[in-house]
């Protein structure tokens, strides 16, 4: 437990030290919500069918929470631990017996710290730019958002034990997070989008854990079907990530 | 033999990757408190050996003990009895030097204290300096004192000269000499003779997956044929029949005013002592013994550069 809190600490002084790989976690997240800001505001469709009927920033914001943690779990962490396997730090930690938990509870640890950091800019900023108002269950949103980390920590470790290097890190994480971004209503809105893409949309995770977030925000309550299928994809994540874990 | 029980005992170890055997039935033995070199080219299997032996690989057929545990099943418990510095391994490049070895030492129940490590391998002047701007040199060193953290009592040290200019190569020597007088086992893979034959109590050569021979480098190079070579140089009217009746002499071939002699044993003071009693002090006598060089070329057939 002390290797892993150690571990930890030097993990967030090494990614504090890198301000760039800082900046791309939350970049693409804080660019889309500005971009959304000016060009739907968030006035409601006075016809109430776009956006369910609520300010698009309403509804994008807690959606935003998601593609924060997408970031992370699609992209930062994979291609940390494809990364890291890839140079041999893994394979100097193992050599020191270091078990495998506790160097992957810290970097869930370490990606949990950002995906706060990133989740408070996000509602500061889309609150502060478009009017966005808060959330009506604030207890609602943070279960939906400790749930959604979980979930994206554990397909970010998941796809980092999987991708044999970096670059296929890359690749793969990009293409799962722009797919991701497109469809699952965190950028076009759900109500535009063709009955078969919306159908392929609940494949992905971002999916589910924007609707997670977006009804205790907009006043729907707690959608407990989502928050199941959050769960039970990260339970599933988390299992094979462990699983398929390798150190070179 | 070792009177004890040997710090490392390897039994019939083989390797493949695919169709390739990286390791044919690899059998060696460590005694306690030895330098116990593999030497051979880059590609011999060397570092695949040592894997398997560390459990870091798990062999196609063979038996390991290290300290008499095994490294598949026990390997949590005989990793806190080791020390490793492998190839092909790296830190964050942005993990300063302090924080590396106060990292690892976190890691051991064992470790020794950092500041002294880091004061003996030289680590002290670029203590706040970040892994990736280190120089090859430097990252190495860190590396070898990552290695003996936890005051390990086998350590593995694999290529642990590469990247360092001669006179850190001899620094290093002199201390890894020190590691082992402190009682440490210590295990080295190498390409490089020089090291193989200063350095190490004993040597396996190893070409091809294979271990070619085992013994001590001075053993080895004795038994070489070639012997040992007497040269000078002499007036071409010199009479030097007189020196095939010195003892030890195989044979004496000369070409113009040089001279060289072949022979074996203490060929050289005999030669020496032979030529003053006839007068000629040559003032470039000199001797050209086999090294581990010339084991290596007759054992494989081919240089080890090759």
């Amino acid at each position: 437990m002390l290797r892993a809190v150690r571990l930890t600490f030097v993990e967030v002084k090494l990614f504090a030290r890198e301000p760039l790989t800082a900046l791309f976690s939350l970049a693409f997240p804080l660019f889309i919500l500005v971009v959304m800001a000016g060009v739907f505001g968030n006035t409601p469709d006075p016809a109430g069918k776009v956006w369910d009927g609520v300010g698009p920033m309403d509804y994008l914001v807690p959606g935003m929470l998601g593609l924060v943690m997408a970031s992370i779990g699609f992209i930062s962490l994979p291609i940390h631990l494809a990364g890291y396997r890839e140079r041999g730090v893994l394979r100097r930690f193992r050599s020191s017996s270091v078990p495998p938990w506790s160097l992957l509870l810290s970097q869930a640890c370490v990606s949990a710290m950002i995906a706060i950091v990133g989740g408070a800019t996000i509602i500061g900023l889309g609150m502060g730019l478009s009017g966005a108002h808060g959330p009506v269950s604030p207890l609602g949103v943070l279960v939906a958002f400790v749930i959604s980390v979980a979930c994206f920590i554990s397909i970010g470790i998941l796809l980092g034990a999987l991708m044999p290097n970096v670059q296929s890190a890359q690749s793969v994480g990009l293409a799962i997070f722009f797919v991701s971004e497109m469809t699952s209503g965190v950028g076009p809105p759900r109500e535009v989008m063709p009955d078969t893409m919306q159908t392929i949309a609940r494949a992905f995770p971002l999916t589910h854990v924007a609707i997670a977030l977006q009804d205790p925000w907009i006043g729907r309550g707690w959608n407990v079907i989502e928050l199941t299928i959050v769960t039970a994809i990260a339970v599933v994540a988390a299992v094979l990530a462990y699983r398929t874990f390798r150190w070179e | 033999m070792p009177q004890t029980q040997p710090a490392i005992e390897a039994t019939g170890l083989r390797k493949t990757y695919g169709p390739v055997v990286a390791v044919d039935d690899v059998s060696f033995h460590v005694a306690e408190g030895e330098i116990f070199g593999l030497l051979g080219p880059n590609g011999a299997g060397k570092t695949t050996i040592v894997e398997c032996v560390q459990g870091l690989r798990s062999p196609d057929a063979g038996r390991v003990r290290v300290l008499g545990l095994d490294p598949e099943t026990e390997a949590t418990e005989m990793r806190r009895s080791i020390g490793s510095q492998l190839q092909q391994s790296a830190l964050p490049d942005r993990l300063r030097v302090w924080e590396a070895l106060d990292l690892f030492a976190a890691f051991s129940p064992s470790a020794v204290d950092w500041r002294g490590l880091m004061t003996v391998w030289g680590l002290e002047p670029i203590s706040g300096r970040a892994f990736g701007k280190l120089s090859g040199g430097q990252r190495q060193r860190l590396l070898i004192a990552l290695a003996l953290i936890n005051d390990p009592r086998v350590v593995f040290l694999d290529e642990m000269t590469t990247g360092l200019d001669p006179a850190a190569r001899l620094a290093t020597w002199d201390l890894i000499r020190e590691v082992r007088d402190r009682g440490c086992t210590i295990v080295l893979v190498t390409h490089f003779m020089e090291e193989a034959e200063k350095l190490c109590d004993r040597v396996a050569i190893v070409d091809a997956g294979r271990i070619v021979a085992t013994g001590t480098p001075q053993g080895l190079i004795a038994e070489e044929p070639a012997g040992v070579r007497v040269l000078f140089s002499a007036p071409a009217a010199a009479d030097l029949a007189f020196l095939h009746t010195v003892p030890n002499v195989t044979e004496v071939m000369r070409g113009g005013t040089s001279v060289e002699v072949e022979g074996s044993g203490p060929v050289l003071a005999l030669v020496a002592a032979a030529l003053v009693e006839h007068g000629l002090v040559p003032p470039d006598l000199r001797v050209d013994r086999p090294t581990l060089e010339d084991v290596f070329l007759r054992l494989t057939g081919h240089s080890i550069r090759d």
